[in-house]
């Protein structure tokens, strides 16, 4: 049978069951949803006194909305301390990288584990070393442990192969100098020197093929079959109708 | 829309008298929750027409659940084409993951705050010597969502263009 709804009672329930770490419960007047407020800080990748897991907090919704039949919603309560570390992190790493970090975010994958979003302006495999030596070590004196970290290298990040291949079909035919001055607009890094040995690599992958006469590029029957088409207006079909359209023949 | 809260915020401070100045606060964290929703709904728009329409309270649900497959199918079949190898696919997978469930989680707290606004006058503002806060939460923090929002929707954005996506 459904239990009556009152805050009080599901505060009791949720006190029999051991769940400490809910910082508040609440009614939400607007839905009548079962609201409940966990720290941060209080998630792990498992359960252990005092502390839950993604897992737990499923099986808890799961449980009070079986029992009072309400939506339960859980707000995972961010303090300012998460704000503050990666304003602290970035400014340190700027002071001792000459302000080359462009941005800096922060992921707490439980609550010592970090995951990092970087973004460099001129990203080299020499400096992206010493800032994930520099940054581990600013973490431990935090008594926090480096996850992963992302390198968002914005103005020398370069383009995958299938943001290539999905270019490509846009574009075919296309020379290498017409496909690099297109590619450089999104990718500023991109040289014609990397673009041909990419071209080459999805040559050799039997994607692309090299037309010698109009020395153009062409995509094969594979490749077109890996590019999801679709009519949305910004799927590849659509562009390569509007390219097609704008090509001076 | 930051903008609008921006300056809500700023007649907040000024207000002298507390009902008033309630007002004021309540307005300023309703932009600032409008900021990041209509960034984050931008986006899914760019992705799947139908995701403009998700209602508020199913955005973050959306962003969990619904964003991993399309990518994650792009991504094994480019790995079975032999055109990215096992740990870009993870890579790419890890990033979409972080960046989704941290978006989710800001719009879940945020979205909460809008309805507590909205539907709750009963529930005051304190004021903290300048501080304003609403329940626990700091006028001052909101007003990062919009960024907040938009940094992680870069970082989706990229994932969803290097898989290949549309």
């Amino acid at each position: 049978m459904q239990d009556l709804i009152n805050i009080e009672g599901i505060k009791e329930y949720l006190e029999s069951q051991k769940r400490a770490f809910i910082s508040d419960v609440r009614l939400r007047p607007s839905d009548e949803s079962i609201m409940l407020y966990v720290s941060q800080h209080r998630v792990a990748s498992k359960a252990k006194p005092g502390v839950t897991s993604a897992r737990q907090l499923n099986n808890i919704k799961k449980g009070l909305a079986g029992k009072y039949s309400r939506k339960v919603e859980v707000i995972l309560v961010q303090d300012d301390a998460q704000q503050a570390l990666e304003s602290g992190f970035y400014q340190i790493l700027n002071r001792k990288f000459n302000d080359q970090i462009v941005s800096l975010y922060i992921s707490f994958r439980d609550e010592s584990v970090v995951d990092a979003f970087i973004e460099v302006s001129i990203l080299t495999g020499q400096l992206q070393c010493e800032i994930s030596e520099h940054f581990k070590t600013v973490l431990e004196d935090a008594e926090l442990r480096l996850g992963t970290i992302q390198w968002l290298s914005s103005p020398s990040e370069l383009p995958t192969l299938p943001a290539l291949l999905r270019a490509l079909k846009t574009l075919q035919p296309v020379n290498l100098y017409r496909l690099t001055i297109i590619i450089q607009k999104s990718y500023k890094s991109v040289s014609d020197k990397w673009l041909s040995h990419k071209l080459d690599q999805l040559r050799k992958k039997g994607l692309v093929i090299w037309q010698k006469d109009s020395e153009t590029y062409v995509l094969t029957d594979k490749a077109l079959g890996y590019i999801p088409a679709g009519t949305r207006r910004t799927s590849s079909d659509i562009e390569r109708a509007l390219a097609l359209g704008r090509r001076k023949w | 829309m930051k903008i609008v809260g921006e300056k809500l915020e700023t007649w907040a401070q000024s207000q002298s008298n507390i009902h008033d100045k309630d007002l004021f606060v309540r307005s300023a964290f309703n932009r600032y929750y409008y900021a990041a929703f209509l960034i984050t709904r931008e986006m899914l728009g760019e992705f799947d027409a139908k995701w403009k329409h998700t209602p508020h309270r199913g955005i973050p649900e959306l962003l969990e659940k619904a964003l991993k497959p399309p990518v994650m199918h792009q991504l094994k079949k480019g790995v079975r084409n032999n055109i990215i190898g096992d740990g870009e696919m993870k890579r790419l997978q890890q990033n979409l993951q972080i960046a989704t469930s941290e978006l989710a989680k800001m719009l879940r707290q945020a979205y909460d705050l809008r309805i507590i606004t909205d539907y709750e006058p009963e529930t005051a503002i304190v004021v903290d010597e300048n501080v304003l806060l609403l329940m626990s939460y700091k006028l001052s923090s909101a007003r990062s969502w919009a960024d907040q929002a938009s940094k992680y929707c870069k970082i989706i954005r990229r994932v969803w263009k290097d898989a290949g996506l549309d």
